[in-house]
């Protein structure tokens, strides 16, 4: 196990780096003259400056001081190593650190992301087995048909239909409450809905599987009561493959999370960087854009170590 | 006595005619491949003869009063300027169907030749595309094309790159499957041996050998495209307004919501369906072309 994790870790080594050279390299080509922007918002982000306005020595001393005058691959050493020290540069807009934005808007987003994942785990497990148990009746059809709307559905229309229904219409619960559990529940649910539906998609196919195989007939056979052997036997075995897609789905949510918060105006990492790019923010960009894929990738990781900790074959074939 | 005319067909001709009907046979048993296919065609020919149908143009304001509710005259109502809700929804179609084929298109031919170069050639070839797809993967969900949209610029023709780019890394991943399989198969050896180049024997003998989880894949994502398009919209990184864009107009509505549900519910019921019919249709071609591809979304 211990060789297998190693392994997986230096795997991980060049597609970091590879990600830190893709986000750096994002600032390079945009349409932009980062020299320019700064000094409009040097500023004060009055009317925007044009290149005749500057002085060519002003210019080229702040294309100094930013080191945008050494090669590329020197700046992106440059990058790297400020990076490491959660350096990210300052936000354009608001001349704070990048890496204080990130920490202070960053537990929003995570609370929402894993109020979504619990809410599709809870749905899409206790569907998913309902359909397996039900197989091939009109229970088992419902919930399919349930799984492909869930798929289907855009995240961002549910969550402003939900806001109607629920909110405007009912009046149950709060559009915008940031603080307590009422206001987490409508963008958990509008972020979670298509997880659920994939998870409920694979927790039936696994567990039909599963219900069919030798041992649980033999389970069956021995006359123990049909619950101990769905949910003793079946159950743990079956949801193996389930913990993989939760993993990968805590990823996609965290991302999904971006547009959520958008159409609820919650705070959060996702509302941050859409403002950021709307306004050109490109080092709030750029550090949002990688700390969010260096989660991901870390989530990914240990999705494989958990799936190596709960599968013995993997764990004996490493 | 005259050859039979099934007789005088070239081999090859007959082969493919008659898989081509088992698959449209299987796919006919499935009630909802077929309700997919439906749905799919109920959209496609609306957006085809959205001049016909839709009663007004879609950017004509003042058609009706501002957030003017369902009736005879506007069956979707009005918006914040009075132009008609359903003449705009059936106008919109064409985009939001151009965004997933011409994104498919991109992620799909990019996919087909990354995943072939990868998985035929194998070695160095082999694991610089994959450490490529890894970091394009290392980019959850749509951050990936909001990273492209964010280089190009905000445009529609941009937004169609970035969720085509988008795309990339899982045509990559199944098509290197898919060849690393049909690679060990005798019918290639047969031809490496007859000394068939390499790029012919991809071109003609492994591609056709792939095309059942390329197809099913290409129509799933089509759907994928779709809302990947529609959510960058909505977010502002693509139509501009007053295009008659899905995802424009649910931006549009989700400010009006509370005294005027239809501007933002309608356009959120035509992207649903459209996807709805695709994916249920992708799902019926899975179980058609390749039924052991089950349960592999």
């Amino acid at each position: 196990m211990r060789s297998y994790i190693r392994r997986r870790l230096l795997t991980l080594v060049p597609v970091v780096l590879g990600v830190t050279f893709a986000v750096f390299v994002m600032l390079h080509l945009m349409p932009v003259d980062p020299v320019m922007m700064m000094i409009t918002e040097l500023s004060s982000g009055q009317a925007p400056i044009q290149p005749g306005q500057v002085t060519e020595d002003r210019y080229a001393a702040m294309r100094r001081e930013m080191g945008l005058d050494r090669p590329l691959l020197v700046q992106y050493g440059a990058f790297l190593f400020k990076a490491v020290r959660g350096d990210l540069g300052r936000s354009f807009q608001t001349r704070r650190t990048v890496w204080d934005m990130i920490t202070a808007n960053a537990p929003a987003t995570i609370e929402l992301a894993v109020a979504g994942l619990g809410l599709a785990v809870l749905l899409g497990i206790v569907l998913g087995v309902i359909a397996a148990l039900y197989q091939d009746t009109w229970v088992d059809a419902g919930v399919m048909a349930f799984s492909v709307t869930g798929l289907s559905l855009p995240s961002f229309w549910l969550g402003i239909m939900l806001i109607l229904l629920i909110s405007f219409k009912l009046g149950l619960l709060p559009v915008l409450s940031p603080v307590g559990w009422q206001g987490l529940i409508l963008p958990a649910l509008a972020l979670g809905l298509r997880a659920s539906a994939v998870i409920a998609r694979l927790t039936r196919a696994s567990l039909v599987e599963i219900l069919n195989l030798d041992y649980i007939r033999t389970a069956r056979s021995k006359g123990l009561p049909g619950n101990t052997v769905v949910f003793k036997h079946a159950l743990k075995n079956a949801l193996i493959p389930v913990v993989t897609v939760v993993g990968l789905q805590f990823g996609n949510l965290l991302s999904g999370a971006v547009i959520i918060e958008s159409v609820f105006g919650r705070p959060g990492l996702g509302s941050m960087a859409v403002r950021a790019i709307l306004f050109k923010d490109f080092p709030l960009v750029q550090g949002t854009v990688l700390i969010l894929a260096i989660s991901y990738v870390c989530v990914n990781l240990l999705v494989d170590l958990s799936y190596a900790w709960l599968n013995p074959q993997i764990r004996l074939e490493s | 006595m005259a050859t039979p005319a099934v007789a005088r067909l070239p081999r090859r001709a007959l082969t493919f005619q008659s898989h081509r009907q088992e698959v449209v046979r299987r796919l006919l048993r499935k009630p909802l491949a077929i309700a997919g296919t439906v749905l799919m065609l109920i959209m496609v020919l609306s957006a085809l003869l959205a001049p016909t149908i839709a009663p007004f143009a879609p950017d004509d304001q003042g058609i009706g009063d501002p957030f003017a509710p369902p009736s005879a005259r506007h069956v979707f109502g009005t918006d914040q300027f009075g132009r008609d809700v359903f003449s705009r929804v059936a106008f919109g179609g064409r985009i939001s169907l151009q965004i997933g084929l011409i994104a498919v298109a991109i992620g799909g031919s990019a996919g087909l030749v990354l995943g072939c170069v990868a998985g035929y050639l194998s070695g160095w070839a082999d694991e610089t595309v994959m450490r490529i797809i890894d970091i394009m993967l290392a980019f959850p969900g749509i951050l990936l094309a909001i990273a492209v949209v964010v280089v190009l610029g905000p445009s529609l023709y941009n937004l169609m790159i970035a969720v085509g780019v988008g795309a990339i890394p899982t045509f990559s991943r199944v098509v290197r499957a898919s060849v690393l399989e049909a690679k060990e198969r005798d019918y290639v050896t047969a031809a490496r041996a007859m000394g068939i180049s390499d790029f012919k024997i991809v071109a003609r003998h492994i591609l056709p050998n792939i095309m059942a989880p390329f197809i099913v894949l290409a129509t799933l994502d089509v759907a994928t495209a779709i809302l990947s398009g529609t959510a960058l919209s909505y977010l502002g990184m693509g139509a501009k307004p007053p295009t008659p864009e899905w995802g424009l107009m649910l931006s549009d509505g989700r400010d009006f919501i509370r005294n005027a549900w239809w501007v933002g519910t309608f356009p959120g019921l035509a992207i649903t369906i459209t996807v709805i019919g695709i994916n249920l249709l992708g799902d019926g071609l899975r179980d058609a072309l390749d039924p052991r591809l089950r349960g592999t979304r």
